[in-house]
């Protein structure tokens, strides 16, 4: 799916529209999760990644990594709360495969969900993740162009 | 030792007439913002001169980036870090409160003292 540019695979992914970030959930039970596409160009080419490291515990919505660029700094929040079990060392390696491959290669760290139940409606897939996101991008003057 | 909740103090000292040294100040107390650290930046001596109604919106680093001072000026305000400005230096640059931007608290030299005896941590540019 595009908007404004911006690609948002709808197969397997749901999105936090508030933070720009995506979900997959994978068959261990786990969640793999990134930068939305809108979320890298905003952000710009990027330098440096510093995550929190695999085992500490995150909260949704809060602050799970800090990303920089030539032109902006701030943080990433968490989509779910629960344990980081991974991150991606490719990506801290080559930060730029954030923007290069957001939904793939450039996937940033793996959670292990503690609330689940609770959390998983606030992440939109399907035909509502697009009216959300529309409504986000609109809101916010966003495009990928 | 993580730097979550601990306090920053960032002094600015380089104003206007020296552009390049404008930006990291600001991208340093954002970034400790984003770290759930208390940031603070102290605009003394030249430093004050960033702060003059509409002047940070002329500094802009890369051309053409659209990415000026006054967009970490913002994007730091945002970020809740607090701006002090030195009254000593407002007095020589000749700035009255009414012409630096909202959000900017006056402070003394005696406060920068009790802040730096009392803070985490100074960077000082």
């Amino acid at each position: 799916m595009e908007i404004e540019g911006c690609n948002f695979p709808l197969d397997g992914i749901r999105y936090d529209v508030d933070d720009q970030m995506w979900v997959r959930f994978d068959d261990d039970g786990n969640v793999t999760s990134g930068l939305t596409d809108v979320g890298q160009h905003i952000a710009g080419k990027l330098l440096f990644l510093r995550p929190r490291k695999a085992g500490e515990d995150v909260k949704r919505g809060k602050r799970a990594a800090i990303i920089e660029s030539g032109k902006y700094v701030g943080p990433i929040n968490a989509p779910l709360s629960g344990k980081i079990i991974e991150v991606n060392e490719s990506v801290l390696a080559n930060v730029q495969l954030v923007n290069e491959d957001p939904y793939g290669s450039g996937w940033i760290f793996r959670i292990k969900p503690s609330n689940l139940d609770a959390e998983k409606e606030d992440l939109k897939e399907g035909e509502e993740a697009v009216a959300a996101l529309k409504a986000k991008m609109e809101m916010e003057s966003w495009d990928c162009r | 030792m993580p730097a979550e909740g601990k306090s920053i103090l960032i002094i600015q000292s380089s104003g206007l007439r020296e552009p390049s040294r404008t930006y990291a100040p600001l991208y340093l107390a954002v970034s400790a913002a984003a770290m759930d650290m208390k940031a603070s930046v102290w605009f003394m001596m030249e430093g004050v001169t960033l702060l003059k109604k509409g002047a940070a919106e002329n500094v802009e680093l890369v051309s053409g980036s659209g990415v000026t001072l006054k967009t970490w000026l913002d994007r730091a305000l945002k970020a809740e870090v607090k701006f002090f400005v030195c009254a000593q230096a407002m007095e020589s640059e000749n700035l009255s409160l009414e012409e630096i931007i909202d959000g900017c608290e006056l402070r003394g030299a005696a406060s920068l003292i009790d802040m730096i005896m009392s803070i985490d941590k100074v960077l000082y540019f």
